[in-house]
């Protein structure tokens, strides 16, 4: 009888399998999977045994790729994570705003250049650089994000004001361009890639979804309104700017630690809260703050008259006597 | 580049001679094709990472890597804890056909894909790849004992649940408990 089970569960195995084959392309599907994963990655990373959030973009090409490719941050990844050091790791669709500026400007011509400014504590900008690895850059960062139609680029910087690193995407084709400049090293590259595809549409009562058009956008804040992950909490002015005052809460779910060796990750959510200030006529934010534990950041949004000097603002800039990696 | 594409080409040549044998493995420790599918992708990437770091046979380390991915849960809440429908204890039928063998088949499966990912991987190696426990306890990263402990646990499992699900008497079957 206990040969008789052995068999059983031998033959019911291979009856369930019988017909599978590996499928075409799986290979390639997992090659694209590793180079977008290699590429723009924004992260939360919490270093230690406490989930200390800080922001992090791992950005460039590591290997035998040459400049053709390397790449560079793209603020459209979609998925998966990376670890940066020690600490815990955390999808990337689950960053809360860091797209909300491209997501803004996705409408037709005419459209306002979107402009963001965030500043964060527990942020950390990890960068690989084509053929010398990775570079981590001083924490605490100011992202300033320029948005219009399918180009993006964004100025980090010490609170200073002295410009570490840029990054332009261009997804106007096929393709996605990303053109980096390191100041730091004087060095700049260029890297050439597939489109993520896209996800699916936001539907949870969460903001977890910031890729949004102005229309979605405000449409995202009602829902948030109504379905009760935002709290109405009165009007304020932000900036000059009659504003909605909404507190959010959510959960990063998908966390994993980062002290596992890699391949394991035994999930974890991480808390967050924060408010949203709103136009009050438009709906489209003016403000964002959120603080998890140990992190925290600050977006504030700005439209911008898209005029010859706003939209130089989208175009790389490569200062002269710097390298080609 | 060259060695990236030499890396390339490895993989595929991989896929090419044992994808199929791979994909059945995904498949079982997943439940279904299309998170096997995923499995063996999530397992290939690893792979792909690695790159020139592995010494030895990549082949080793993709199979290495497909059962700790499974055993550690990946998926786990889509995949590794869905509940069985409780189908409840049917008749059972005087002369067994070919029906019956099916519905055994089918149930077995299921139940497979019941157990905890570690024993479901435990068993899947035992008994799809026909590993001896030491060779289990390799591939898994863990002792004989424990390849053991979760292949006796995972039948035992299996067979409730069979029973559960098929009218089957547990008894039917006794539990090989000390395979070699």
């Amino acid at each position: 009888m206990n040969q008789e089970f052995d068999e059983e569960v031998k033959e019911s195995m291979k009856w369930f399998t019988e017909d599978v084959e590996v499928p075409t392309g799986l290979a390639a599907q997992a090659r694209d999977q590793v180079r977008r994963q290699r590429r723009a990655r924004m992260t939360w990373i919490a270093s230690g045994t406490a989930v200390a959030a800080a922001a992090a973009v791992v950005i460039g090409a590591v290997g035998s790729g040459g400049p053709g490719a390397a790449a560079s941050h793209h603020v459209a990844a979609k998925s998966g994570t990376h670890q940066v050091g020690r600490g815990l790791t955390v999808e990337t669709t689950s960053v809360v705003i860091k797209r909300v500026d491209r997501a803004l400007s996705k409408a037709a011509t005419g459209n306002p250049v979107a402009f963001t400014r965030e500043s964060s504590t527990g942020a950390r900008l990890a960068v690989l650089i084509p053929h010398s690895g990775p570079v981590e850059f001083s924490p605490d960062l100011i992202a300033e994000t320029w948005t219009r139609g399918a180009l993006t680029k964004t100025d980090y910087m010490t609170p200073a004001g002295h410009v570490l690193f840029s990054q332009q995407s261009d997804v106007s084709s096929a393709q996605t361009v990303d053109t980096s400049v390191s100041y730091t090293h004087r060095a700049w590259w260029r890297g050439t890639y597939s489109v993520p595809a896209s996800t699916k549409p936001q539907v949870a009562c969460t903001l977890g979804e910031t890729e949004l058009t102005r229309a979605q956008w405000t449409r995202e804040i009602k829902k948030l309104l109504s379905c009760g992950a935002a709290t109405f909490a009165g009007y304020e002015q932000v900036d000059g700017v009659k504003a909605v005052k909404l507190k959010l809460s959510s959960t990063i779910k998908n966390a994993c630690a980062a002290s596992n060796s890699p391949g394991k990750c035994t999930p974890v959510a991480v808390g967050w809260s924060g408010v949203v200030w709103a136009n009050a006529s438009s709906y489209l934010p003016v403000r964002l703050m959120a603080h998890g534990d140990k992190f925290s950041f600050r977006i504030d949004f700005g439209w911008l008259t898209p005029n010859a000097a706003n939209l130089a603002k989208l175009r790389p800039s490569i200062p002269a006597g710097f390298r080609h990696v | 580049m060259q060695e990236a594409q030499d890396a390339d080409d490895a993989v595929e040549r991989l896929l090419a001679e044992r994808g199929t044998q791979l994909m059945r493995t995904a498949v079982l420790l997943a439940g279904s094709r299309h998170d096997g599918e995923d499995l063996l992708q999530a397992a290939l990437e690893r792979l792909i990472r690695q790159g020139r770091r592995i010494t030895g046979d990549p082949e080793g380390y993709l199979r290495r890597t497909l059962y700790n991915l499974a055993a550690d849960g990946w998926r786990r809440q889509q995949t590794w804890r869905r509940k069985l429908p409780v189908l409840g204890a049917s008749t059972p039928t005087s002369a067994p056909d070919l029906t019956a063998a099916v519905d055994l088949r089918d149930a077995l499966i299921r139940a497979l894909h019941q157990l905890s990912p570690q024993q479901r991987a435990t068993v899947v190696l035992r008994y799809w790849e026909q590993l001896s426990e030491a060779e289990a306890a390799e591939v898994l990263g863990c002792s004989p004992g424990t390849v053991k402990a979760a292949a006796s646990r995972g039948l035992r499992r299996m067979r409730e649940l069979t029973g559960q699900l098929t009218g089957r008497a547990e008894n039917d079957f006794e539990l090989t408990e000390n395979r070699k």
